[in-house]
């Protein structure tokens, strides 16, 4: 990849608590000449420092805002400082950042606007029973909507470029979960999603956002309820 | 259908096509929707259910079952309450952080204004310096 590719990409991380972590994904991606911009949401650790050591651009929220929240930021600040091509992934090192040119190759030669790196298409790590089931769930709505398979709908590791980006730095991007949903709406109005196969580690922290009982029961019905909003609402069309 | 379950139905239908209405136009975040949404399609199914009202009615020693029904309704108006306080609760902690932040964002950003006046000053009465000397 040209350097003057390279420097229209930025990687995007949303952390928080991830210092044990940090260093070695943005260290990984700084590797490859691609800026990266850590979003600490308000860790009570030092993640931001380590990040910043490892060579990060740092922003960090007032309070603790959420994953998705730290996601929005990320394209906010991609798209106020001129990039064209976004990748986003995880800070508990869950994603190899040698899997980065596989995720954005597809994107930078125009034949995707979002790419998913998926744990389910090569052999990865293994995955617990009841997450493989609401994936395969929500696979299967997201099927029967857009005659698309999704093999990964919950996977963090993507790469989009700077039309999705804008999309979703608005109201319409889900904060809490934006999974199949977002895959919906996008596949609906116009975009062109693939996945690539990647490698996925189990998370060290064994911290996820669907653990415990009633998370994953929230999720259930919270995406469900999404899904059939993205169904109700207005198609937005390509390029506005 | 009686009159009073009918309108038990409508009321249920038209909360429902209230809060799916607010939602679909971004006024109305989802995670607040659900108690909503449960409320609604519990109003909506009365009529269904009220041989089962009737039955927990007589468990509870209430003559009338539409005691009951009052009584859950205002079960649920406290449940949305107690949410409305936490997410205020919450907003309100939210806020006050921020402003904590944007307060000493601001005081950072006085004291650099102030260091770069000082030194433009300095540069300033160092230049007038040297031109008094040349002349």
């Amino acid at each position: 990849m040209e350097n003057n590719l390279r420097s229209k990409i930025l990687a995007i991380i949303p952390a928080y608590c991830e210092a044990p972590y940090i260093s070695d994904v943005v260290k990984g991606i700084r590797s490859q000449n691609i800026d990266v911009l850590v979003i600490d949401d308000c860790s009570t650790d030092n993640t931001g420092e380590v990040a910043e050591k490892a060579g990060a651009t740092v922003v960090r929220h007032p309070y603790n805002l959420g994953y998705g929240v730290g996601l929005q930021t990320g394209y906010i600040y991609a798209l106020e400082n001129g990039y064209q091509y976004i990748l986003q992934l995880d800070a508990d090192s869950q994603h190899d950042p040698s899997d980065a040119q596989k995720v954005l190759d597809p994107v930078l030669q125009g034949q995707a606007d979002l790419v998913i790196g998926s744990r389910f298409l090569e052999k990865s790590y293994k995955v617990p029973f009841s997450r493989r089931m609401g994936n395969k769930y929500f696979g299967f709505i997201a099927y029967l909507i857009t005659g698309k398979k999704f093999s990964d709908c919950t996977s963090g590791y993507q790469a989009m470029n700077a039309d999705v980006a804008l999309l979703y730095s608005t109201k319409i991007l889900p904060v809490d979960y934006p999974d199949s949903d977002v895959l919906i709406m996008l596949h609906r109005s116009g975009f062109r999603i693939t996945e690539v196969p990647v490698l996925m580690k189990p998370s060290p922290s064994n911290k996820s956002m669907h653990s415990g009982i009633f998370k994953p029961l929230y999720y259930i019905i919270k995406m469900t309820l999404s899904i059939l909003l993205v169904i109700l609402r207005k198609r937005y069309s390509h390029g506005n | 259908m009686e009159i009073k379950l009918l309108f038990f139905t409508l009321i249920g239908l038209f909360v429902l096509v209230l809060v799916l209405y607010l939602l679909r136009e971004y006024k109305m975040e989802e995670k607040y929707s659900f108690l909503w949404l449960i409320m609604g399609i519990i109003v909506f199914l009365t009529p269904l259910l009220y041989p089962v009202w009737s039955i927990w009615a007589g468990k509870l020693g209430l003559a009338d079952p539409n005691l009951l029904i009052v009584v859950l309704g205002m079960v649920g108006i406290l449940l949305l309450c107690l949410q409305f306080t936490l997410a205020l609760s919450k907003a309100y902690r939210d806020r006050k952080t921020l402003a904590q932040h944007i307060t000493f964002l601001s005081l950072r950003i006085q004291l650099l204004e102030k260091k770069l006046s000082q030194k433009r000053e300095g540069k300033l009465s160092t230049q007038s310096g040297i031109s008094k000397i040349g002349e």
